[in-house]
């Protein structure tokens, strides 16, 4: 990966891109795309029915896919209409790379995985809905982290608020698979042509990714912590 | 006589929708018209109104909407497919539409999975 295919910023984003950011304990993905009115949107799920639709200040990296034009434009033209509706969705582990958002109720349509999406599979799941298949989940590897991480995720969920009926059905699901929201940034960068991208083109730029992020965070907290 | 006058009432109404479109295309206002279909092709698969979907897919014109909405066209109706008799006849021409304006290559990566 160059140091320009992840950007930072002050860059342009003329259609859309991949947000990430390091939170401080996690990292974390949306889709940033450029409005009708010319501002920078983000939209990104942070939580169970925490859907969030935000002018965009400036604190996520990002990466811009090599689409056409087309794919582009209908891809902004499903983050206008998820903005206009603001679909409760819940979080949930498990990923179907089929799944989208229904063209009608913008409600998850997914057979193996209908319960919801992350961070992650949400900016997948948009994608999807522009018929953009941006990720390979065949041979894609379980690791034993990501397990732990749902689990400490679930029972976070489990004392903050959510649904005791929707945990339920996620429970099981803390062991499937996962796409960090790294990953799924990392598929932007590769070519049209590569695409859907694959677990050994995503895990390895995913982990790039993910120190950069890391580092910028790093370096603001150590600049506003100095002020 | 009733289903002739509910056919020409929905290729009215799919004219008048079309003509809409074509009105903020022509103005270069793309992502309202975007927005415009979105939400008119929302209303009518939420009611389950395929007819009138059918009469617009007779009635459109994939020169006049460009590749991007005509592709917008057919993934909105993607997972309804089955319950059009016009959308297949749309996607050959949209597909040719971009092949001929553009190349088959293209034309395959927009539109090959949407038929």
């Amino acid at each position: 990966m160059t140091p320009q295919q992840l950007r930072f910023p002050g860059q342009e984003i003329t259609g859309v891109a991949v947000a990430i950011r390091w939170t401080g304990f996690c990292t974390h993905s949306g889709v940033l795309y450029r409005h009708t009115n010319g501002q920078l949107f983000l939209l990104h799920l942070g939580g169970d029915c925490d859907l969030s639709h935000e002018v965009f200040e400036g604190n996520f990296a990002w990466v811009i896919p090599d689409l056409l034009p087309e794919e582009v434009d209908e891809i902004r033209n499903v983050c206008r209409a998820i903005a206009r509706t603001m679909p409760q969705i819940h979080y949930s582990f498990r990923f179907d790379p089929e799944a989208k958002l229904d063209a009608t109720t913008l409600e998850v349509i997914s057979q193996l995985a209908p319960h919801g999406l992350t961070c992650s599979t949400f900016v997948l799941a948009v994608f999807n809905s522009a018929n953009v298949r941006m990720i390979d989940l065949k041979d894609w590897q379980q690791r034993p982290q990501d397990e732990k991480w749902y689990g400490a995720l679930w029972r976070y969920m489990s004392t903050n608020g959510v649904d005791t009926a929707h945990l339920d059905q996620i429970r099981d699901d803390v062991k499937c698979l996962r796409v960090r929201p790294e990953e799924t940034a990392a598929a932007c960068l590769a070519l049209r042509g590569e695409l859907p991208a694959d677990f050994g083109f995503c895990e390895p730029r995913g982990q790039e990714i993910s120190r950069a992020v890391r580092a910028a965070f790093d370096s603001t907290w150590n600049r506003s912590t100095r002020n | 006589m009733t289903p002739k006058l509910e056919f020409d009432t929905q290729s009215a109404e799919a004219d008048c929708f079309l003509g809409q479109v074509y009105g903020l295309l022509d103005a270069g206002m793309k992502d309202q018209a975007a927005d415009f279909v979105y939400d008119h092709f929302h209303e009518l698969l939420s009611a389950g109104d395929f007819t009138s979907c059918d009469a617009i897919f007779r009635a459109a014109d994939p020169s006049r909407l460009g590749s991007s909405l005509s592709r917008s066209f057919l993934s909105l109706t993607d997972r309804d497919k089955k319950q059009f008799v016009a959308r297949q006849v749309f996607f050959q021409r949209a597909f040719h539409f971009v092949q001929e304006s553009q190349d088959l290559e293209r034309a395959t990566r927009l539109f090959g999975h949407l038929a």
